[in-house]
């Protein structure tokens, strides 16, 4: 009777070790696939842009200050920034006292007033924009300070 | 006497320049939402030099170059964008190297259909005493793009119109131009392509037209959006014998072709109908 109640023993014992040699198995590869997954991360960058270094300039002539046809010229660098395409464009008006206005033109680099960075790319780099006054007769302009305005858009399209 | 005056006669341009010196991010920002409720949006300001800066809406639109043109809204027209957009803070001030959040909302009438354009002007403001000289503003517009169908895909009836083809000699060959309208409630690529056949239908010349904006920015189509009228162009670098050809111009628009335009036209320096251009009002589709 002792003999059969050990091998019963004997042979649950193994049944429990079995069982649990199987259910660390399970285990295991359960914290396989969980030590292994993979997920799918992304990311989107918005269109950036920057314009800086506008500064102050001055037109000046090298013809006779206040004559009749006078020139005057200035112009100043400015750096664009930008992660894709951007449009620039520019407007500005005639200089003015108030009363009195000069025929001014501007144009931003080569003699445009609008243009578009390279498509498809980053964009840092340095461009130039310049004004141009012209006198009209001595007395069609007082002498004294004059103003004008720029402006100078930058978009996307 | 007169040339004391004269020597006395001084202008000088003076210039106290100060422009602003800052950074947006997105420049474009896609919106889609319910009808009638408020969609939020947000953009970053920061700068790069302390000033202040001041939020506009303004509505766009295409002009014929294919650029887009700005114009402030007017919230009391209910047609403008300046409706259906509410800034949370339109003026704020920033110390260098600071930024701001901009955040606003949308809401899209319940009768609005297809796309629609706005934008956001972010510029500084300048000072009374800035004034004076040449002042620079440098603005960024922060454009909107608005698509009233909720993310929806709904098949949207594409209708166009091409009209006013003329043609001139010019030095690098001929030049041919016309006008292409979208009259569709959304934007879209344009593909316009010119064939010149002999009377024996032989292809004589093909050419792509484009838009002086396609062209600029160096794009295989141009885009028109809802609404537009805009000019394509483009040269025909040959040396065509002068005679009567067969004009055929196929437009895709949005992947979709569209009616052909179809004329007969004469080619000739001298016989024109203008000293310098010819125009063929034909007939779109055939």
């Amino acid at each position: 009777m002792k003999a059969t109640m050990k091998e019963n023993m004997k042979s649950t014992m193994k049944k429990i070790a079995l069982i649990s040699a199987i259910s660390a198995l399970a285990f295991n590869a359960q914290g396989v696939e969980l030590d292994s997954d993979s997920a799918t991360v992304s990311m989107s960058v918005g269109l950036y842009a920057s314009l800086t270094g506008l500064d102050d300039f001055s037109l000046t002539t090298i013809d006779a200050d206040g004559e009749a046809g006078a020139t005057y010229n200035g112009n100043d660098d400015f750096n664009l920034e930008s992660n894709g395409q951007v449009h620039v464009s520019m407007v500005g008006a005639n200089l003015s006292n108030g009363g009195d206005s000069v025929a001014t033109s501007y144009s931003l680099d080569s003699g445009t007033l609008e243009f578009d960075t390279a498509s498809g790319a980053v964009h840092n780099a340095s461009h130039n924009v310049s004004a141009q006054a012209v006198l009209g007769a001595i007395s069609a302009q007082k002498a004294g300070a004059y103003s004008g305005s720029i402006t100078i858009t930058v978009s996307s399209i | 006497m007169s040339r004391i005056i004269l020597l006395l006669l001084t202008i000088i341009f003076c210039a106290s320049v100060h422009s602003g010196e800052f950074a947006v991010a997105p420049m474009v920002i896609n919106i889609e939402g319910e009808k009638n409720k408020p969609i939020p949006f947000e953009f970053t300001v920061k700068a790069k030099k302390s000033g202040k800066v001041v939020l506009k809406i303004y509505d766009l639109n295409q002009v014929e170059t294919g650029h887009m043109g700005f114009m402030e809204g007017d919230s009391s027209n209910k047609s403008s964008k300046a409706h259906w957009i509410k800034i949370k803070e339109n003026k704020f001030a920033l110390k260098s190297g600071d930024y701001r959040v901009a955040k606003g909302t949308i809401k899209i009438p319940s009768r609005a259909r297809g796309q629609h354009l706005a934008a956001i002007m972010v510029e500084e403001v300048q000072s009374e005493e800035e004034k004076k000289g040449i002042s620079v503003n440098v603005r960024y517009a922060v454009v909107l793009k608005i698509n009233t169908d909720n993310g929806k895909k709904r098949r949207t009836r594409t209708k166009t119109k091409f009209e006013d083809l003329s043609f001139r000699k010019v030095e690098e060959g001929w030049e041919f131009e016309g006008y292409f309208k979208n009259l569709s409630k959304v934007e879209g690529h344009l593909n316009t392509e010119l064939q010149l056949r002999s009377k024996d239908r032989r292809l004589v010349g093909r050419l792509q037209l484009k838009t002086l904006s396609a062209w600029q920015r160096n794009e295989d189509a141009s885009m028109v959006y809802p609404g537009s009228r805009v000019k394509v162009f483009g040269v025909l670098p040959k040396n065509i014998v002068e005679g009567t050809y067969q004009i055929r111009i196929k437009n895709t628009f949005n992947r979709r072709n569209q009616p052909v335009f179809r004329h007969e036209i004469t080619l000739s320096e001298q016989g024109n109908t203008s000293p310098d251009q010819a125009e063929v009002k034909g007939l779109a589709g055939s």
